[in-house]
C-alpha cells in the first residue's frame, strides 16, 4: 500500500493529465461534480458527486457513427475512439454500479463496443467514504464505504493524505506514472484508514428477493404509481440505469447517429409506430423499473441492480425511491 | 467491430404487395449478406431518419438477396416507402432467435398469419417447403383487412396451393365486390376450420390483438401450450440486448425472442 500527501494530489493529477483527460471532484456553486480538471481546488467533504461515474463512461449522448451523402451515395464512418481518461474522486458505490452495468454491455451474445472502448480507456481512482449521508444504503446492497468492485485504484482519505492501493493492472500502470509522489504507507496509516469508515444505513433493509409470480399483481404497485410523477429524475441520476435511445441528427448532407440516455418511466418509451404500447400505464412502468432492479436483473446476472448510492432518495420529488421500496416490499411480503 | 454500425446496402428492387406494404430487395454494397434463419430480424436504417427492427421475409437457403416486407406505419417505414431502387440504406443483423424448425420433424404445420404478420411466416413457409418431406401436412391460414391487403399474392394464390399437401385458407375482415372467399376475423375463421391438434404445431404471427385471440382459439381447439409458437414485437432500439427497452420480465425480445412458444410466454409477465 502506498501513501500520498494531500498537498501532492494536484501534482499527481497534473502528471496523469499529460496523457489523459483527468476528471476530479470540483465544487460548483456548492455542489460537487466530477468535472474535467484543469487545476481547480479538489473538493473534499462531499458524500457523493452529483454525477456518478456512469456519466463519464456511458455518457448522456455519444456518437455511434457519422454519415455523409445523399440517398444514393451515402458513406458511413464509425465514431472515433475515445481518448484516455482518468477519473479521481468517484465513490465505491458508483464504481460498483459501473461494474454492474459493464456486465450488461460486455456479456451476452453481443459486446457493446462503445461501452467497452470507453471503459478500457478509463482508469477509475475511487476515494473511499469518510462520511455517509442519511440517504446512503450501500451496506444494504452488500457493499461498503471501501468496496473495491469496479475501481482500478482505491484511495483512503486520512488527516494527512491518502492511502493508495492499486486493484487492477490498469491501476498499477497509472501509479507507475506517479513515481516520486507516492511513499510506502506505514502500518499506522493503514490501521487508521481501516478504522475510520462510516456506517451508512444498513440493517435488514434489503431482505427482498422478489419473483414476478409473488409480486407482479400486488396492489402495492398501483399505490406506488399514484405518487410517481414520471419525471425520470431517478433514472437519470441512477448509477445503474442504462436505457438508451438511438437517433439521427443531420445538418445538410452530413449527419450523426447518436445514442442518448432514455427513461423507462416515460409514456412513449415503448410506443411503437402504429400505436401499440406494451406498458401504457404508469403502474406498469414503475413496476418494471423496480422489478428490473430487484427481480429481472438478478434472474440474468445473479445480483440486484442497485448499489445504495442514495441519489434517488435525495432527489425524487415525491420521495419514491429504492430504499423506501425495499423497506415497503419487506413489509408487503410479510403481510 | 461495433455491432450498432450497419452495413451500407442498396435497394435493388421494390415490389408493391398491397397499398401499404412493399417488399424491399436489398444487397450490401461491400461483403456478403449475413447468414440468417427463419424468424430472425434485422435493423434497417434510413440515414437521417432512423432505424426500425424488421423481420426478414426472404429465405436464406434460397440464396439471393435479403428481403424486407414492410408496412407503412411510422417514420422509418414511411421513409422506406418513399425510397426508390438505387437508394442506399443501412442493414445490421441478424437479430433474435429463430423458429425451432428442428423440433418439428414429422409434425403437421399450421401457419396462422394476419396482415403484415405473414412476412416472417413467408420466410418460414418457404424454408419448410424446401425440406417438405421432413414434415406432415401444411395448412396456411391467412387473413387481412380486405382482399387488396393480402400480401404475397403470387405465393398465396399460386406457389403455395400448388405445393404438395398444402392447404391455403384465406379470409378477410371486410370483402369487396369480387371476393368469393371467407369473411371473418382470423381467430373465428380458425375455429370454423377446426384443425386437429393431433401431431400438429401451430405457428402464428400477426398484430398483438390477433395473436391474443388466436392463442385463445387454439387452446379451444385443444392445442397444448408447447404446440403453439408465436412471435412478439416490442419497441426496439439497439437489437443487441443493451438498450433496456424490449424486456418482458427478464427476457429481451431482441435477443431471447422474437419467437416464443405459448408455454414460454406463460412464464413471462403478461405485459407485451
Amino acid at each position: 500500500m502506498k501513501f500520498i500527501a494531500a498537498a501532492k494530489l494536484p501534482l499527481l493529477l497534473e502528471r496523469l493529465g499529460r496523457h489523459s483527460q483527468v476528471y476530479a471532484p470540483v465544487a460548483v456553486d456548492g455542489r460537487v461534480w466530477l468535472s474535467p480538471w484543469t487545476g481547480e481546488d479538489i473538493a473534499g467533504g462531499y458524500v457523493n458527486p452529483v454525477n456518478s461515474l456512469k456519466t463519464l463512461v456511458y455518457p448522456q449522448t455519444e456518437a455511434v457513427l457519422e454519415f455523409e451523402g445523399g440517398e444514393t451515395d451515402v458513406t458511413v464512418r464509425e465514431a472515433s475512439p475515445p481518448a484516455p481518461q482518468v477519473i479521481f474522486g468517484g465513490r465505491p458505490c458508483d464504481a460498483a454500479g459501473l461494474d454492474l452495468i459493464a456486465r450488461v454491455f460486455m456479456e451476452g451474445p453481443f459486446v457493446d463496443e462503445l461501452f467497452r472502448r470507453r471503459r478500457e480507456a478509463t482508469t477509475i481512482m475511487t476515494v473511499a467514504c469518510r462520511q455517509a449521508a442519511p440517504s446512503c444504503f450501500c451496506r444494504a446492497m452488500g457493499l461498503s464505504p471501501a468496496s473495491e468492485r469496479g475501481s482500478d485504484v482505491l484511495f483512503f482519505p486520512g488527516p494527512e493524505g491518502y492511502l493508495v492501493e492499486a486493484l487492477t493492472e490498469a491501476g498499477e500502470q497509472i501509479l507507475e506514472q506517479a513515481a516520486g509522489l507516492l511513499d510506502d504507507a506505514t502500518g499506522d496509516q493503514a490501521r487508521r484508514a481501516c478504522q475510520e469508515l462510516p456506517v451508512p444505513l444498513a440493517g435488514d433493509l434489503n431482505t427482498v428477493r422478489l419473483t414476478p409470480e409473488e409480486g407482479f399483481e400486488h396492489p402495492y404497485w398501483e399505490h406506488l404509481a399514484r405518487r410517481c410523477r414520471s419525471c425520470g429524475t431517478c433514472t437519470y441520476l441512477c448509477p445503474t440505469c442504462y436505457c438508451t435511445a438511438l437517433f439521427d441528427v443531420t445538418r445538410g448532407t452530413r449527419g450523426r447517429r447518436l445514442r442518448g440516455w432514455d427513461c423507462c418511466q416515460f409514456k412513449d418509451f415503448l410506443l411503437m409506430a402504429g400505436g401499440h404500447n406494451a406498458r401504457p400505464q404508469k403502474k406498469q412502468r414503475v413496476r418494471n423499473r423496480f422489478l428490473h432492479k430487484l427481480s429481472y436483473h438478478p434472474a440474468n446476472y445473479g445480483e440486484q441492480a442497485c448499489v445504495g448510492c442514495g441519489r434517488c432518495v435525495d432527489n425524487c420529488p415525491v420521495c419514491l425511491h429504492m430504499a423506501g421500496v425495499l423497506k415497503d416490499l419487506g413489509e408487503v411480503e410479510r403481510a | 467491430m461495433n455491432p450498432l454500425v450497419p452495413q451500407v446496402a442498396t435497394i435493388k428492387n421494390i415490389v408493391v404487395e398491397t397499398p401499404d406494404v412493399r417488399t424491399f430487395v436489398v444487397e450490401p454494397d461491400h461483403g456478403q449478406t449475413f447468414a440468417y434463419r427463419p424468424g430472425q430480424c434485422a435493423m434497417v436504417s434510413v440515414f437521417g431518419v432512423g432505424e426500425a427492427m424488421l423481420s426478414i421475409s426472404s429465405t436464406a437457403r434460397r440464396g439471393g438477396p435479403l428481403e424486407f416486407s414492410v408496412k407503412r406505419v411510422g417514420r422509418v417505414t414511411g421513409a422506406l416507402h418513399e425510397a426508390e431502387p438505387g437508394h442506399r440504406i443501412g442493414v445490421r443483423g441478424p437479430y433474435g432467435n429463430h423458429f425451432p424448425v428442428e423440433d418439428w420433424a414429422g409434425s403437421n404445420l399450421l401457419f396462422i398469419g394476419g396482415g403484415i404478420g405473414l412476412a416472417p411466416l413467408r420466410a418460414l413457409i418457404n424454408h419448410c417447403l424446401d425440406e417438405r418431406r421432413r414434415y406432415g401436412k401444411f395448412d396456411i391460414i391467412y387473413g387481412a383487412r380486405s382482399p387488396q391487403d393480402l400480401c404475397f399474392q403470387g405465393e398465396l394464390m399460386e406457389n403455395w396451393p400448388r405445393a404438395e399437401d398444402v392447404g391455403v385458407h384465406l379470409t378477410v375482415d371486410a370483402a369487396d365486390g369480387d371476393w368469393k372467399g371467407a369473411v371473418a376475423l382470423v381467430p373465428h375463421f380458425l375455429e370454423k376450420l377446426g384443425p386437429s391438434p393431433e401431431g400438429t404445431t401451430a405457428i402464428t404471427c400477426g398484430p398483438p390483438i390477433m395473436i391474443k385471440y388466436t392463442l385463445a382459439s387454439l387452446k379451444k381447439l385443444g392445442f397444448s401450450d408447447h404446440q403453439i409458437v408465436t412471435t412478439l414485437e416490442l419497441k426496439m432500439q439497439c437489437g443487441i440486448g443493451k438498450c433496456g427497452r424490449c424486456n418482458i420480465g427478464s427476457k429481451y425480445v431482441c435477443v431471447d425472442g422474437p419467437v416464443f412458444t405459448y408455454a414460454q410466454l406463460k412464464e413471462l409477465p403478461q405485459e407485451y
